[in-house]
């Protein structure tokens, strides 16, 4: 998310994009996604906040929980992907490519 | 709306029920909110790109069944918080209530049984299921009648005269 440029997602586009990411068929599963996310939050990584309900209510939709990274989890995400870069090159460099 | 995704949406609202319940209301409301906007989301994702009600149903249940054990190591960890963890002695009052009830019921059922007649042994049983019943009496004779042979009507011959 932070690679697109995404200042805020809510969990299925996380999952969406995670699952495109690693080209699979099956999405992240709720629990393991929304746990991973509350275990983000009380790290401090990212911040989340409950979209305005007039937004919703106007697409007849539910409300969107919107998280966004704070500079300590932009920081851990760089470190992440630096980390990564290093260890395996080709496969960093394959995922990176336009499609 | 297939009968699947039905029982698919009903399922996983129903676990996210199950595992938020007695949570404080701020974090379940969160919970069961966010789960139904990407209930929400994923349908109509997946709608918009074709895919059947029934494929739909099946990816929300394989998501469903993979993030359990998530789900209930995330509620463990939530009772384990300081904030969340109930008092000791609400704790121990309740298993005391518990250890309460289950000895009455235990009292109750060992008096029930021991109020009631001794059963018999289980060869008198068998006698008694066994026993042989007499044959019945045998039916009684007709009474005489007259009856055809052929097309003449046959009489009962006469009575012999009675000597004087």
């Amino acid at each position: 998310m932070h690679q697109r440029g995404a200042a805020e997602f809510h969990g299925y586009e996380m999952a969406k994009t995670l699952g495109d990411a690693a080209d699979t068929r099956l999405l992240t599963a709720y629990g393991t996604l929304y746990r991973a996310l509350g275990r983000l939050e009380k790290m401090g990584l990212v911040t989340s906040r409950w979209e305005d309900p007039h937004v919703p209510a106007r697409e007849n939709r539910p409300g969107r929980r919107l998280y966004m990274l704070t500079a300590l989890g932009e920081a851990a995400a760089d470190a992440a992907r630096g980390a990564e870069t290093a260890s395996s090159p080709k496969r960093a460099r394959r995922r990176l490519a336009p499609a | 709306m297939s009968a699947l995704l039905f029982c698919a949406l009903a399922l996983v609202r129903g676990w996210t029920r199950l595992s938020t319940w007695r949570m404080d209301p701020a974090s379940r409301d969160d919970r069961r909110a966010e789960i139904e906007s990407d209930l929400w989301e994923f349908h109509e994702d997946a709608r918009r790109r074709g895919s059947s009600p029934e494929r739909i149903a099946i990816h929300m249940l394989a998501r469903l069944f993979a993030g359990i054990p998530d789900d209930v190591r995330w509620r463990v960890e939530y009772e384990q918080e300081p904030a969340h963890r109930r008092p000791s002695w609400l704790t121990a009052a309740a298993a005391a209530g518990a250890a309460g009830i289950a000895a009455l019921w235990v009292g109750f059922l060992v008096s029930t049984f021991a109020s009631l007649p001794p059963l018999p042994d289980s060869g008198a049983v068998v006698r008694v299921f066994l026993r042989t019943t007499p044959a019945p009496p045998p039916p009684p004779p007709p009474p005489l009648t007259p009856f055809r042979v052929g097309m003449s009507r046959v009489q009962p011959p006469p009575p012999p005269p009675s000597p004087r």
